[in-house]
């Protein structure tokens, strides 16, 4: 099933017991100099006991350990932990040293894999739905409804398992419509209200999100992206939603998009999400995926006393005979006062509204004050906006070396193969120099600060995981930004390193910008260590 | 719910002036529902009514309580969301045949057997009113819609035994040419702790010729004069649910004494109000050391 990734060299290793024969592969093995280690895996684990040839798994990690010169103690350790019963672990723990000695006595075959050494710097591990739903919790969120989807869930399930730690109401509903629609329902009651899905759940979604965005009530979507679209690939990883989300739902209103790069910025960026939301009482995404969402990572423990912004929310113990739930303010941000409060009531509703929120729909519709109060609503709604776009949202951020001869530009969860690229290309370069320029903050664009950082760059490459270029797409739309080249991964799989530096060797740029050969000629480039 | 001596009066929740047509039978329900409310001592800010999309779904507009008119069939989840938001708020949600078994079917059948306590009052005409006239799917076979010149050729959805079939815990049905009856059904489904429908025969004067006020006159009885009739009876309850055409019951149809979800939820059944919670970790609620020695 793997062979085709085997490296030149490589070592395969196959269960001896099984009835198939590698005669359709010798060529290739013999061209590819690969190793073949036969273990009669499963007849080992009979061995152990008949009724158990499922044995073979550990005996294979046994002959591993030794192959790759690691120690069989955090192993067995791990056998003891997972295993509560003691014949079961014990059969696991002579199905490890059994493959090991097999290796130690039938082959001299070694890789040391020289293990780090270091204590790990920080001291949990999670993924990035671990990161969000604790960001979540710590920013306050109260409500949470949500339909399972890959790779979203565990956002739902670890939320649910923890609903009473944090007080947090937790539903698992019928579908993404009602999933949403009760978010904003408990939204606009008061609370902070969460729901997470993926890309499918989005499209079902779409209508009333925009319902949040005309009732301006604060909801806070996450949207662990993956392979589109329709059910596309649903395991495996994409970036391809950003401009889906930029417009998603008919109409047009405000709304903010938040794509963490990391674990860390997975926690602090939905702390953010939930103050945006509030702020300015719109619709806020935050955009993760598969590579983020499912993968763990070692960091230190979050911060939970970050600032809570609830934006204008009236204090409940005074009366405001002049209450008008979407009165014009200078910033378009409209104080809300919270139901059952005597002086705030009104209808939400998704139609065209006045400052009462009464229907501009139906025998209101076209008649002059109704045309008038239309546009003021559109203004004020987008005054928000741009008072967002200009206080709160962050530009891209550099890292790598100053004044770089190639820039890579990139978004969310891909910065983190970026980085390593980077850095990679910088350790090993002589005569040119890279760095990388990279968002978090995706809509509204800070425009002025992003036109400044884009200045500095000699030649840009961008880089995505989506097909059409949407990071560019949104770069050419909001700051005409176009850049010099640009790789975009499209196979599903983790952008890695080395398949950045496979991208760029083949990567053609702009002409007279810069000689692609470059970065070939950068010493150690076609060396074996680097794929 | 407000001091005795503050009598609360249903004009008191009289809201914007209704643009429905003279006659239109989702007056029938708005008046008894602010007797119902005010027989019950609400006061207007205490309740959110919350619709669809419809004629009915304008509902909330024309009271003076609290409301959401949300999109076309998400009355239920809307409604659900505040509930469980805020528990201290009565939450009642209204709309229309099309809105709430037609696009917005599914989740009447997750409403139902979720059973929150909420109240659900579907102003049941038989038709799509504020499209202009197309089939529902509550219009009856053979009838003749804008969009069936030749008749109705699939069967209608019964609202009644779908409910009861879907779990609902208090199921009714009312008719707006019926104001006093309908009042009491309010009020008992209001009272009701759970999901309580209240499918209420409400003619559109306007587009729906066949089933019209003497349509509906000539043909309902009142259940609570139907003597041995048991309502916590399920198979009673669902062979009375499928008289139609000759006889149609008006009435409490089923009701079971279940707990709700609010009686249920890990967190409002401890007394909890979301929406009053302070925001951020408190140390007395959360362990955070706990929690992150999950990942250790
Ligand atoms: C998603 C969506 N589809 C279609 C419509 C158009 N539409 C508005 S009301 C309605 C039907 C209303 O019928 P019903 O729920 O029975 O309410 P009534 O007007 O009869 O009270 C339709 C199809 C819409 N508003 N939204
Ligand atoms: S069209 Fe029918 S349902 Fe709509 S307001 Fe008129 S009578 Fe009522
Ligand atoms: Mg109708």
């Amino acid at each position: 099933m793997h062979f085709e990734e085997l490296k030149p060299g490589g070592i395969l290793i196959y269960n001896k017991t099984a009835r198939f024969s590698l005669d359709k592969y010798m060529s290739e093995i013999d061209a590819k100099r690969i190793i073949v280690l036969g273990i009669p895996l499963t007849k080992m684990a009979r061995e152990i006991n008949v009724k158990r040839p499922v044995l073979a798994n550990t005996i294979s990690i046994g002959a591993l350990l030794e192959i790759l010169g690691l120690e069989t103690d955090g192993y067995l350790r791990v056998i003891e932990e997972r295993f509560g019963k003691e014949s079961i672990i014990e059969m696991n723990r002579q199905a490890l040293i059994k493959g090991n000695n097999f290796i130690k006595e039938n082959s001299d075959v070694r890789y040391n894999l020289n293990p780090p050494t270091l204590e790990p710097k920080a001291n949990i591990v999670v993924n990035g739905n671990h990161a969000i739903a604790i960001g979540a919790a710590a920013s306050g969120l109260k409500f949470l409804s949500q339909y399972p989807i890959t790779p979203a869930s565990s956002i739902l399930s670890y939320l649910s398992q923890h609903a009473e730690d944090f007080g947090i109401v937790v539903r698992q509903v019928e579908d993404e419509i009602s999933a949403i629609t009760m978010a904003v329902g408990a939204g606009w009651a008061g609370v902070r209200a969460m729901t997470a899905t993926s890309g499918p759940g989005i499209s079902l979604m779409a209508e009333n999100i925009g319902l949040a965005g005309i009732t301006e009530t604060p909801v806070v979507i996450v949207d662990a992206m993956r392979g589109g679209p329709s059910t596309g690939v649903p395991t495996k990883t994409e970036q391809s939603d950003l401009m889906p989300i930029v417009h998603v739902s008919h109409g047009e209103f405000p709304r903010a998009i938040f794509a963490p790069r990391d674990i860390e910025e997975a926690y602090t960026l939905t702390f953010k999400a939930f103050n945006i939301a509030e702020k300015y009482q719109i619709p806020v995404f935050i955009l993760s995926d598969f590579t983020l969402s499912e993968r763990l990572e070692n960091v230190e423990e979050f911060d939970v006393n970050l600032k809570i912004d609830r934006g204008k929310i009236l204090d409940p113990e005074q009366r405001y005979p002049d209450y008008h739930r979407y009165a014009f303010t200078d910033d378009g941000i409209s104080p809300r006062l919270l139901a059952p409060h005597p002086d705030g009531k009104h209808v939400g509703v998704g139609a065209e509204h006045d400052l009462d929120s009464n229907s501009l729909a139906g025998s209101q519709a076209g008649l002059y004050k109704s045309r008038w109060m239309k546009e003021q609503m559109f203004n004020k709604r987008f005054r928000k906006l741009k008072v967002l776009e200009e206080t709160d949202m962050d530009p891209p951020i550099w890292d790598g070396e100053d004044d770089a001869d190639l820039t890579f530009i990139c978004w969310g969860s891909a910065t983190t193969a970026v980085k390593a690229t980077v850095d990679y290309l910088n350790s090993v370069s002589d005569d040119m120099k890279f760095n990388l320029l990279s968002f978090s903050d995706m809509f509204p664009l800070p425009v002025e600060k992003v036109k400044q950082e884009l200045a500095k760059i000699k030649t840009g490459v961008i880089v995505e995981i989506n097909y059409t270029g949407q990071l560019e797409q949104l770069l050419k739309l909001y700051v005409d930004y176009s850049p010099n080249g640009h790789i975009r991964h499209i196979d599903g799989e983790v952008l890695t390193r080395t398949r950045l530096l496979q991208y760029l060797k083949e990567l053609e740029l702009e002409e007279g910008k810069i000689e692609y050969s470059y970065i070939r000629r950068t010493k150690d480039f076609n060396k074996k260590e680097v794929m | 719910m407000v001091a005795a001596t503050e009598l609360i009066k249903p004009s008191d929740f009289k809201g914007g002036k209704p643009t429905w047509c003279p006659g239109c039978g989702d007056y029938g329900l708005q008046s008894a529902m602010r007797k119902a409310l005010s027989n019950l001592g609400y006061s207007p800010e205490e309740v959110v009514i919350v619709s669809g999309i419809g004629c009915s779904g304008n509902f909330p507009h024309f009271q003076s309580t609290y409301g959401f008119h949300s999109t076309h069939g998400r009355a239920l989840p809307l409604a659900t969301g505040v509930a469980l938001a805020n528990p201290d708020v009565k939450v009642i949600a209204v709309g229309g045949d099309g809105d709430g078994y037609g696009i917005g079917v599914g989740h009447f059948i997750h409403a139902a057997r979720r059973n929150l306590d909420i109240t659900y009052a579907v102003m049941d005409n038989q038709i799509y009113g504020l499209t202009l006239g197309q089939a529902s799917p509550t219009s009856q076979m053979k009838a003749i819609t804008l969009t069936t010149p030749k008749g109705v050729d699939e069967r209608p959805i019964n609202p009644i035994s779908l409910a009861i079939g879907a779990g609902a815990s208090f199921v009714a049905r009312g008719f707006s040419g019926e104001g006093a009856h309908l009042e009491k059904l309010l009020e008992a489904a209001i009272e009701h702790k759970g999901f309580s429908l209240v499918d209420t025969l409400s003619p559109c004067v306007t587009f729906n010729r066949l089933n019209t006020y003497d349509w509906f006159r000539d043909r309902v009885y009142f259940l609570e004069e139907e003597e041995g009739y048991d309502k916590a009876d399920l198979s009673q309850a669902f062979v009375k649910s499928l008289e139609w055409n000759e006889k149609i019951p008006l009435g409490i149809i089923f009701e079971d004494e279940g707990a709700s979800l609010q009686d249920l939820d890990r967190i409002i059944s401890k007394g909890i109000n979301p929406v009053k919670q302070k925001l951020g970790i408190d140390p007395a609620v959360t362990d955070m050391k706990k929690i992150f020695s999950e990942f250790k």
